[in-house]
């Protein structure tokens, strides 16, 4: 019931996912149906995500946690948008969805934009340290990197950089990223099939 | 004055996002929290309007009004499994909660297996047998194409990018095997140049990503001073 | 496409046949066909003009399909043959197509109709190559597990980047700071995130024997429960359940940036000496891989995703390449059944690298036999 169950219930439900790709008939009939499950499995995860959340968060309070000020921070930010939103869904006319709308655009938006962009920084000193060639395979990174930042923008007598850069993209990073995909092919392949077969059941908590 | 007052509060948290840099502090900690409850606030807005609502609840009401008992049943069922995952919240029933997930892992590796060994190695193969024109990519004639006007450009472009990239793609797979011992020769021979395209490779993505990554700092530069600048200046200045 | 051209020649010829009894050629030809490997919900007209524009400069068609009202579209005679997708939106459906020609006095002439119920497929002979593949796979898995059981030696060359873990953790146990990891941010349909868990588990043992603070922030709510299984299952195995907490796999958030803003965050407060960042990554990859270093962390990184594999090579101290991710769970388990796993996988690879060389030396001499047959993936 534990153990032996859930792996067959995986091994028919992986050849249910096989059929659905064989069968442009058997697709057409069942998939919304199996994604019925899949989405209310989704659906009612989020709860659990949700209960591992305010339990992180509810800790930090209990054990009165230096920042646990930020953990009502984020309770209040949490249902503040979840309750407005929702009704705002269901009253589009209203002041809700109008307070939803701006939740969403400034502070949603600008934030995940700024953290993002935080990338620009990191990304340079990434640069900066992996440009220390201490091998002659990292002094290969460095060169190529150089390279190709110079030739994206490119102008004037630096333009054989663009030249090479479009070379270097064209023919090493495909022929490098081809022979990746490939062999990311084949293992997670061989990881499905593991799982469909119960070789691999990590998944379902490990051990015997 | 609405707006202003939005745009200040955006404003503020792009400043507190970036005070990261210098080190954590009070702002950012403030922020980042923020950031967490309005984004999972806003998950459970989608999963509910996107995912409950138009694919489990609606078509099971659906089916239900329709008299489409197998159907229903079937939704329920559905429902029933979403709701094993409470299991969670027991000591001793925890397990309960295996059956929705391994009824996920089950469908999604195998509905995955096919187009997988599609996209991933058959495709990969052929587009590096034949070129999408459908020539092969060790062309005589691209050969001849430097013979006849022996310059740098037909020499990397024309002649040697088919057999390099046929190369390359060779001694990276040859790379990537486990189980033979690094005495048998091909995978000698192999290990040196397939580092070589590895590191080319990284090296030139990490290139060509770099300025993408610069210009997302100057969009934010451009809202600080070219969207909410002008409003604030048109509000003080009357 | 050669079947489908000799085939319309045929058909032309058959249809030319009594039309040249009555002396005068067709003005032209067209047929209305299922489209194979669907569910019923396309068919294709073809159309092949035989006259000239100067003749006929226009064609017009009366498409019927279902009960919807009749539909007409003009086609402008250039010569070339036409290929039209109708869409029946499922199986069971009459079409029906009736041609005019459109003379050049602007009369119009009756060429008669082609029609037919619209049909769905029960397998999809495009995925069989696939499929056949995917057989093989299992038979050689089956194989070697089977091998491996029985006490064979498997070998497996040494992977730097799973080498360095017992040092890492060693290290952050010397240190007395806690150890990181990020199954990566994506959920378990990417099949790299079951990868990540299946190194979770040794890891977590391994902490668990150290008595070192572990911390596993997760973005997604199913891998969070099978993160907290797997941590809890770990620790048992290592002797230690009084250790064990249900916080230490937890949910961080939910979406991509605000996770990698709150595991930063988590980071840059708590100085972890190891972080694991393992799995699917998007572009967040830098941002967690970068704070790990400022805060003095080695970093163990590995994924699936080649867009992210820079980052992770410039950043990080080791890094796991594609593949090796998924080899990891049998490197560090030396588990015989994984490892025949791994053995079939190679054997597959080697396999296809044949057919590969072999596909490449027969296209030299113009001959696609081994590449059409063999290689090429019908969409």
């Amino acid at each position: 019931m534990k153990r032996q169950l859930p792996v067959i219930i995986t091994f028919i439900f992986a050849v249910i996912g096989i059929i659905l790709q064989l069968s442009p008939v058997m697709q057409d009939k069942f998939i919304d149906p199996v994604n019925s499950w899949i989405a209310s499995i989704s659906s009612f995860a989020v709860i659990i995500g949700l209960a591992s959340l305010v339990r992180h968060h509810t800790t930090k309070i209990r054990r009165k946690h230096k920042d646990q000020f930020f953990s009502f921070v984020t309770f209040t930010a949490l249902v503040v948008m979840a309750t407005v939103s929702i009704v705002g869904y269901y009253h589009p006319g209203s002041i809700w969805k109008v307070f939803a709308d701006n939740l969403y655009r400034h502070i949603m938006v600008p934030l995940n934009a700024t953290m993002f962009a935080l990338l620009a920084f990191y990304i340079s000193s990434a640069a900066y340290r992996a440009f220390r060639a201490r091998t002659w395979l990292a002094g290969t990174l460095l060169v190529s990197g150089f390279i190709v930042m110079l030739g994206r923008v490119a102008f004037g007598p630096l333009m054989i950089a663009a030249e090479i850069t479009n070379w270097l993209m064209l023919i090493p990073n495909t022929a490098a990223m081809r022979g990746i995909m490939i062999g990311v092919g084949l293992g997670m392949v061989a990881t499905a099939i593991k799982i469909m077969l119960g070789i691999e059941r990590s998944y379902l908590g490990g051990g015997e | 004055m609405g707006t202003l007052i939005w745009m200040t509060i955006a404003l503020f948290l792009t400043l507190a996002v970036f005070s990261f840099l210098f080190r954590d502090n009070v702002l950012y900690k403030f922020a980042e929290h923020l950031f967490v409850g309005v984004s999972v606030g806003y998950t459970v807005y989608v999963s509910y309007t996107n995912l409950f609502l138009p694919r489990v609840w609606n078509p099971l009401r659906r089916a239900i009004g329709d008299g489409n008992i197998l159907l229903a049943l079937w939704l329920a069922l559905g429902v029933l499994v979403g709701i094993l995952y409470f299991s969670r919240f027991t000591q001793n029933w925890n397990w309960v909660s295996r059956y929705p997930i391994s009824i996920t892992v089950g469908y999604l590796t195998g509905y995955s297996i096919i187009p997988s060994l599609k996209a991933r190695i058959l495709s990969q193969f052929y587009g590096t047998v034949v070129d999408p024109a459908g020539d092969s990519l060790l062309n005589a004639e691209k050969i001849g194409v430097f013979f006849k006007e022996p310059t740098l450009h037909n020499f990397f472009f024309e002649a040697m990018a088919g057999p390099l990239l046929v190369f390359g793609v060779f001694v990276v797979i040859v790379y990537f095997f486990f189980s033979f011992k690094n005495t048998n020769p091909v995978v000698r021979f192999s290990r040196n140049p397939a580092l070589v395209y590895l590191m080319v490779a990284f090296g030139a993505s990490f290139g060509y990503t770099f300025m993408g990554r610069i210009s997302l700092f100057i969009g934010r530069m451009n809202f600080i001073f070219h969207e909410w600048w002008p409003i604030f200046k048109n509000m003080i200045s009357g | 496409m050669k079947t489908k051209k000799i085939m319309i020649i045929l058909w032309a010829l058959l249809f030319c046949l009594p039309v040249a009894a009555e002396e005068r050629a067709p003005l032209a030809n067209f047929e209305l066909k299922d489209t194979p490997n669907n569910a019923g919900e396309q068919v294709e007209f073809l159309f092949v003009p035989a006259a000239s524009p100067e003749e006929v400069p226009e064609f017009l068609l009366h498409i019927a399909i279902g009960d919807e009202p009749v539909k007409e579209r003009r086609l402008v005679n250039a010569g070339k043959e036409i290929f039209l997708p109708l869409i029946t939106g499922e199986a069971g459906v009459p079409v029906e197509v009736r041609v005019e020609a459109v003379m050049d006095d602007g009369s119009l002439k009756n060429l008669g109709t082609s029609s037919l119920v619209s049909r769905g497929e029960w397998l999809n002979m495009n995925s069989m190559k696939a499929f056949i593949l995917g057989l093989l796979f299992i038979a050689l898995i089956i194989f070697y597990v089977g091998r491996a059981k029985k006490g064979k030696d498997l070998f497996i060359r040494k992977i730097p980047g799973l080498e360095a873990i017992d040092d890492a953790l060693g290290r952050a146990t010397e240190m007395g700071r806690p150890v990181f990891y990020v199954p990566g941010t994506s959920s378990m349909a990417d099949v790299a995130t079951l990868a990540s868990l299946n190194i979770l588990r040794p890891v977590a043992r391994q902490v668990a024997k150290y008595e070192t603070p572990f911390s596993v922030p997760v973005k997604d709510p199913i891998v969070v429960s099978v993160a907290q299984d797997v941590v809890k299952e770990a620790y048992m195995a290592a002797g230690r359940p009084d250790l064990y907490d249900d916080g230490i796999a937890y949910l961080a958030s939910m979406g991509q940036f605000d996770y990698s803003g709150a595991v930063s965050g988590s980071m840059m407060r708590e100085k972890p000496a190891t972080v694991f960042l393992l799995g699917m990554f998007y572009a967040e990859s830098l941002i967690l891989a970068e704070t790990a270093n400022s805060v003095g962390a080695i970093q163990i990184a590995g994924t699936d995703a080649s867009s992210q594999l820079p980052f992770f090579i410039a950043a990080c101290d080791y890094t796991l390449i594609g593949e090796e991710l998924y080899a990891a769970s049998a490197y560090m388990s030396r588990e015989p059944l994984l490892l025949g796993t791994l053995k079939a996988q190679d054997i597959l690879k080697g396999l296809l690298l044949l057919l590969f060389v072999t596909a490449i030396i027969f296209q030299l001499f113009g001959i696609d036999f081994v590449m059409d047959t063999f290689l090429k993936p019908e969409w």
